[in-house]
């Protein structure tokens, strides 16, 4: 398929994409005044209440954690380093590197760690939300709207386009080549790399060649003839459910920013440090 | 009538090119005429193309000589952006000009460039949808399309602009047989209007001999017979310099007017499609034929055990799509199979389980003794060579050397092999060794085609297995890598070919198999498969034209050449 678009009739689907992009504006204004994982649970929630009533499956979430479990690790061991340990406030665990004593865990390390990776998460679940209800054409519609130039429009439109495409190709190649006796299975880095190379120096001319092509094909249709006077075929607006939406995402946002920078205290992690704390003596 | 196109005396060079693409080429196309261009790869017909909408010499660089006028307008004063409505291109490659994610936008998209009112683009959208048969398509991803869906959405959208001048480069010669009917029919329909002026780049004689005004020939940048096809197809020795070869009923003409005793009884006219020559050949039997034997023996095919072995091969991708529907083949050894079928129809998933690349969802395959299932494609690489249709697919080194010699480091041979290896399969592809350090990008597509095929050929592998390898290339390429073929098959190589061009199976293949939506339609010797014309139909295949004239005449179902029909020809008359 062109894109992670799955097709459905639900509010969600209808909203316009602009009120889908300000959700998740929404989502990036929560993380920006807050760090507490509470507040970002919350919003999870919240997210994964959209994707309930959009009827996504569940299954797409979980893929997503799959892709990005190597970088979320990498990310969790990353913050634990980099949180200033003060042994007089903190309350230590253990070590994560044993026998050397290095990086230490604390209650507070913890909660800010768990916090930063729920902030991971939700970036890229709240934003995927986007895609997946909306179709592509309608999100180059909106840009367009929004005086995106058409060329850098045109270029994100073929792109799109083209995702199958090159993934047909690209399987072809690995196809080709493994006829021909390569093996894509080494350990050895080098080898492997080797490997690659083979698959990746024909995708890049396969590419190039299409590159060359569909930029012909573009001039051949009269792109860039007199630009200030292009139509366009599809016209998008607002509707109800999208005020209803916005009205909400108003109010989320008032409170965000009311409880999050005027009494920061609030939506601090430290006030689930405490919190925990008060459990654990 | 007034000239809408006029070219005099142009001559282009590349910027990159040692010699002029085109030289001193003159032609004028009036306004309602059809005019078709032929000739070999490299004879000009494209940047002929390229020129009428501006592309040369605003997007291709290089040096122009002489003037170019379409609708008046001397293309060097205009941007690409106008001409393009006065001259809309449809490009070989249908892929590779669609734009947009859907196909209403698609259709749109040059609407849109133009500032066509939206109210009017719609009615024009849905109209170009209407008379392309897309209906119900509007909102798929064109790409998803088949080849002559995906063609006649990009031909639909270039009509849609309304331009003067419609220029169609190699429209079907990445198609199938089913899509390359489709856009004909419509070419057909588009043709018979006279409300445009078409060119029309093709080398499918028989298929354009009735739509054509004018048969232009070219080669090598120059115009080497213009005239009304009839007329151009009697020149023998310049078709046969361009390579390119006429209808077969026309063959056939010649072939029997140098017959002293048969000439006598033909017209000086020679048909040039079926119909005529169904007539004209018709003529000379009275009484009518009686005889409807067949002249080969049942079989052609190689007797000896099976070195491909498949049964009730099903493959089901996770996607839930069968593609190949209990499917049962044995390939003997040394035999030349080819397999045919329209795109989608399963083929190539066929032959991908003979290297293992597929494994069976049910059945199996049993290669040369070995189980599939049990085995690597790195273990059976040693026994089967597959070639893709697409060199680029695989073309990686950085010399033709090390592309050739790819394969068998792959399998670990011993380095002093290895060259050895190289120069034989670089003789068996004709190529010189010279080519050797060459970059495989850099070659013409013939020669990749051939450095494809060679670095397959160095792996010696007992079984050939060829993907379309004659796919957007010129008829006399077509023949050469089918005769390079059959020579590795005389020595013993098994070789397995899928193809669309029947001329090409009846010519060169012993056995064939016809595939249908994954399953199997109808199998056997190449003269079994034509004399079943009904049923190839049902898989839109024809058999070849001469086929269907000894058919049509009552004489053998099984002629496979335009030889075997003259023979034949000869001897029935002989009774006399």
């Amino acid at each position: 398929m062109s894109s992670d678009y799955i097709p459905g009739n639900t509010i969600i689907h209808k909203l316009h994409p602009a009120t889908k992009l300000i959700f998740w504006g929404v989502v990036m204004l929560a993380m920006m005044v807050s760090d507490d994982p509470i507040v970002m649970l919350a919003v999870l929630f919240g997210t994964i209440v959209m994707y309930m009533i959009a009827k996504i499956p569940m299954s797409k979430i979980l893929e997503l954690f799959k892709v990005i479990l190597p970088a979320t690790v990498l990310y969790v061991v990353i913050d634990l380093i980099f949180f200033t340990y003060d042994p007089s406030k903190h309350m230590f665990f253990f070590y994560l590197v044993p026998f050397v004593n290095w990086i230490p865990v604390t209650l507070e390390s913890l909660v800010f760690t768990v916090g930063a990776v729920l902030k991971f998460i939700l970036t890229l679940v709240s934003y995927r939300l986007i895609p997946l209800t909306t179709p592509v054409p309608d999100i180059i519609r909106f840009f367009a709207k929004i005086r995106v130039p058409p060329y850098v429009n045109t270029a994100i439109s073929s792109a799109l386009a083209y995702v199958p495409v090159m993934y047909d190709e690209a399987r072809t190649i690995e196809e080709a080549q493994r006829s021909r006796g390569l093996r894509l299975e080494y350990r050895n880095p080098i080898k492997k790399a080797r490997a690659i190379v083979t698959l990746f120096v024909p995708l890049l001319s396969v590419s190039f060649q299409r590159s060359m092509r569909l930029a012909v094909a573009l001039e051949s249709k009269g792109f860039g003839y007199a630009m200030k006077k292009r139509t366009y075929y599809h016209e998008l607006h607002f509707h109800m459910g999208d005020v209803a939406f916005l009205a909400a995402f108003a109010i989320i946002s008032g409170l965000l920013i009311y409880f999050g920078y005027w009494y920061l205290n609030i939506l601090n992690y430290e006030n689930t440090v405490r919190l925990i704390e008060s459990f654990i003596r | 009538m007034s000239d809408e196109v006029i070219l005099e005396n142009v001559t282009f060079t590349y910027e990159d090119g040692s010699r002029p693409a085109v030289s001193d080429l003159s032609l004028s196309v009036q306004k309602g005429e059809t005019v078709v261009i032929a000739g070999p790869a490299g004879a000009g017909k494209s940047t002929v193309c390229r020129m009428l909408n501006g592309l040369i010499p605003h997007f291709f660089r290089g040096v122009l000589k002489g003037k170019i006028l379409v609708k008046g307008y001397e293309t060097r004063n205009y941007p690409i952006s106008f001409l393009a409505h006065q001259a809309g291109v449809l490009f070989d490659d249908p892929s590779s000009q669609l734009i947009c994610p859907t196909v209403e936008e698609e259709i749109s998209f040059g609407l849109e460039n133009y500032g066509v009112p939206r109210e009017e683009m719609i009615e024009r959208v849905h109209n170009s949808i209407r008379d392309f048969r897309l209906t119900g398509y509007e909102q798929r991803n064109p790409h998803t399309l088949s080849g002559g869906e995906q063609q006649l959405c990009a031909l639909a959208s270039v009509i849609a602009m309304r331009p003067d001048v419609l220029i169609l480069d190699e429209p079907t010669s990445r198609l199938d047989p089913i899509g390359s009917h489709q856009v004909y029919n419509i070419i057909k329909d588009l043709s018979m209007s006279r409300a445009y002026t078409i060119i029309l780049v093709d080398n499918k004689i028989e298929e354009i001999v009735e739509l054509a005004d004018r048969l232009l020939v070219l080669k090598d940048g120059r115009l080497i017979a213009e005239g009304p096809p009839r007329q151009v197809l009697q020149k023998e020795s310049i078709m046969k310099e361009a390579g390119i070869r006429p209808p077969q009923v026309t063959e056939l003409f010649f072939r029997i007017k140098e017959s002293p005793q048969l000439g006598a009884k033909l017209g000086s006219e020679p048909p040039i499609t079926l119909a005529e020559g169904e007539r004209q050949i018709g003529s000379m039997f009275n009484p009518k034929v009686k005889s409807r034997e067949r002249i080969h023996q049942s079989d052609r095919r190689c007797e000896g055990d099976a070195i491909i072995d498949v049964k009730d091969l099903w493959h089901i991708y996770p996607n839930g799509f069968a593609a190949v529907k209990g499917v049962s083949l044995q390939v003997a050894k040394g035999e030349f199979i080819g397999i045919i079928g329209q795109n989608g129809s399963g083929k190539t998933t066929l032959v991908k389980h003979f290297n293992g690349l597929l494994k069976p969802s049910r059945g199996s395959v049993i290669v040369d003794g070995i189980d599939t299932r049990t085995t690597t494609t790195s273990f059976l690489s040693r026994k089967v060579g597959l070639v893709f249709q697409n060199p680029d697919h695989q073309l990686f080194a950085r010399s033709v050397l090390k592309e050739i010699e790819f394969g068998p480091r792959n399998l670990g041979v011993p380095e002093e092999e290895i060259k050895e290896r190289v120069r034989e399969s670089l003789e068996a592809v004709k190529l010189p060794e010279s080519i050797l350090d060459a970059q495989p990008t850099s070659l013409s597509t013939a020669q990749k085609q051939r450095v494809n095929i060679a670095s397959v050929l160095a792996m010696r592998t007992s079984i050939l297995v060829v993907d379309e390898p004659t796919t957007g290339q010129d008829p006399q390429m077509r023949r050469e890598i089918m005769e390079l073929l059959t020579e590795l098959n005389k020595n013993g190589t098994t070789v397995v070919v899928i193809t669309h061009d029947m001329h090409l199976v009846a010519e060169y293949c012993q056995r064939g198999m016809v595939m249908k939506n994954g399953e199997m339609l109808l199998e056997g010797s190449t003269g079994e498969l034509f004399s079943k014309p009904e049923i190839l139909a049902e898989a839109y295949l024809k058999p070849p034209q001469i086929t269907m004239l000894s058919q049509k005449l009552g004489g053998p179902q099984d002629i496979l050449s335009v030889d075997e029909f003259f023979d034949w020809l000869k001897e029935e008359m002989s009774h006399r």
